[in-house]
């Protein structure tokens, strides 16, 4: 006789919790940057206006969306995909596959190549914000979890490596 | 002159770390949200289907898993995935599991009459429901083929190849060492001899693959199943990946099975079955198709154009270009040779390295030159 089982979909909720306060860290600090530091900056420049991304998991997040309004500044719109239009998906192809990224057990590159996340969008501004991502990482961890976390630390300046460092921390810590 | 050649591959090969986190997204992508898992009862012990379940949290999949104890469980099977809504499969073993999942699909998309009768190519016209294959072994590439067995009958078409292979570290089992060398040898035949021999560009990329699989794998393998893994438990750590990567050779050439019906070494494994003055005690098959495979290189050595080419896969780019040309494919066959020479040293009751030592009189040794050879070679098309 066939032995018959049904098995549930489970939830990681430890592993969901990590990554929606990833996120929303990385998010505010993504606002700070574009503010304070000229690479950041430039980058976003060179983004229309009015312009929305979101990185997140498939298929149920967690997301982090961050938009560009008409004045060109940049904001973290939170974690909400919903009543707004969201120009730019960068998705991966699981939660787990995203804290992989996030436990820095992966670099973002090294996820790319095998295949792990998926993009709808534009290429090139698909590219600008994983260049933002890699800006984003090296501001905000230390030069041994940096080095896991991009393919190759930047040589920056002393000043942006410590005053412009300083300065994303305080304003993503306060959120402005 | 453009030559046409015919390669068809529907199967989406996921191999390597975290292979299986990609499921959930590659079912969704088919339309398939309530897949039917069928395991057999040695990866249900060793927990593999925990690990499926685990690469699916945080999804919509619901899973329903059915482990097969009796070949005559069919019918039940039938009933479960009719009656529960299931809209997909995932065969999560080697052998029986896929055999079965095929058959079923078979069943669910074309009524179960039309396991009545065998078919051959051209007569399962339509697409069957998206089918996962996780090999819990190496096999020798009937899964991923194009084919299938139920009751006797052969079922022949493209649309039972496996939408998706999703071969990982994570779901090897321990396998004993005569299943790694049938499966290891079979895979090198086949693909030496589509290298070889089907003058197809697609079907000589998979086979290079394959072959470079093998050898980086079976000899260490081989060497090592002297301290081997308990059945129904978890390969060892140190031999997962060789595994996995010696399903993947047996992937492919169950890929280029299904392209290159008529290969010559694997209709010797039936000759070589029917000759022997024993049938119980022939080869397995895997090493039949090597020793055929041995003796189809030594008769096409003079005419084969492909034959030298394929010291490259069996070896390395510094080996291959050290060997001048015309010495090539000599080079290439001693390096079969000593392989299967090596390998019979690590099996404890030794291993035939020729037909004559496989127990073929030398009158059924030339039946079977005749058997083992191509009359037309298909010349490289540059």
């Amino acid at each position: 006789m066939t032995d018959f089982m049904e098995i549930p979909p489970g939830r990681h909720r430890w592993k969901k919790l990590y990554l929606r306060c990833m996120l929303w860290f990385f998010g505010r600090a993504v606002q700070a940057a574009a503010r304070v530091d000229d690479g950041v900056k430039s980058e976003f420049a060179a983004m229309p206006d009015n312009f929305t991304f979101c990185l997140g998991a498939f298929p149920s997040g967690p997301y982090m969306v961050v938009g560009k309004d008409a004045h060109g500044r940049v904001r973290h719109l939170g974690a909400s995909l919903a009543d707004r239009p969201i120009h730019l998906h960068l998705m991966f192809k699981s939660p787990a596959l995203l804290f992989r990224v996030f436990a820095f057990q992966e670099s973002t590159p090294v996820a790319n190549a095998r295949n792990r996340l998926y993009v709808h969008g534009e290429v090139p501004q698909a590219c600008a914000v994983v260049r933002i991502m890699d800006v984003i990482q090296v501001f905000l961890l230390p030069k041994f979890l940096a080095k896991r976390a991009v393919k190759r630390c930047p040589a920056w300046p002393l000043k942006r490596r410590t005053l412009v460092r300083a300065r994303v921390y305080v304003r993503a810590f306060g959120g402005w | 002159m453009t030559l046409l050649n015919h390669f068809l591959c529907r199967t989406k090969t996921a191999f390597g770390t975290q292979a299986l986190a990609h499921l959930p997204f590659d079912l969704s992508g088919m339309h398939a949200y309530k897949p039917f898992v069928i395991t057999d009862q040695a990866a249900r012990d060793a927990g593999l289907h925990l690990t499926l379940a685990r690469a699916c949290r945080d999804t919509h999949l619901a899973l329903g898993l059915a482990t097969l104890t009796d070949a005559e469980d069919f019918e039940t099977l039938y009933h479960l995935f009719a009656d529960k809504g299931y809209d997909s499969f995932i065969a999560l073993g080697t052998g029986q599991v896929v055999q079965t999942a095929k058959a079923l699909n078979l069943a669910l998309c074309h009524g179960p009459e039309k396991l009545r009768s065998p078919a051959g190519p051209g007569q399962i016209n339509r697409p069957l429901l998206p089918l996962v294959y996780i090999p819990t072994h190496p096999e020798t590439g009937q899964d991923t083929a194009g084919e299938t067995f139920f009751s006797g009958r052969h079922f022949v078409s493209a649309n039972l190849m496996p939408d998706i292979a999703v071969i990982t570290a994570d779901t090897m089992l321990g396998t004993p060492g005569a299943a790694v060398l049938d499966s290891g040898l079979a895979s090198l035949a086949t693909c030496c001899e589509a290298f070889a021999f089907s003058g197809n560009p697609f079907a000589r990329s998979y086979a290079h693959a394959g072959i470079c699989l093998v050898m980086d794998t079976l000899l260490p393998l081989a060497q090592q199943s002297d301290h081997g893994d308990l059945l129904c438990q978890k390969a060892g750590k140190h031999r997962q990946l060789p595994l996995a990567k010696l399903a993947h050779a047996a992937a492919v050439s169950g890929y280029i099975q299904s392209n290159l019906p008529d290969l010559k070494s694997r209709q010797a494994v039936a000759h070589l079955t029917a000759v022997h003055p024993a049938p119980s005690a022939a080869p397995s098959s895997g090493l039949c198709m090597a020793l055929a495979l041995v003796h189809l290189l030594e008769n096409s050595k003079d005419t084969c154009p492909w034959l030298g080419k394929l010291l490259l896969p069996l070896t390395d780019a510094a080996h291959y270009a050290g060997v001048p040309g015309p010495g090539q494919p000599d080079a290439a066959v001693r390096v079969i040779r000593k392989l299967l020479h090596a390998l019979s040293e690590t099996v404890p009751q030794g291993m035939p390295k020729t037909l004559g030592e496989a127990g073929l009189t030398p009158g059924q040794i030339s039946e079977m030159s005749t058997l083992l050879t191509y009359t037309q070679h298909k010349e490289p098309p540059w």
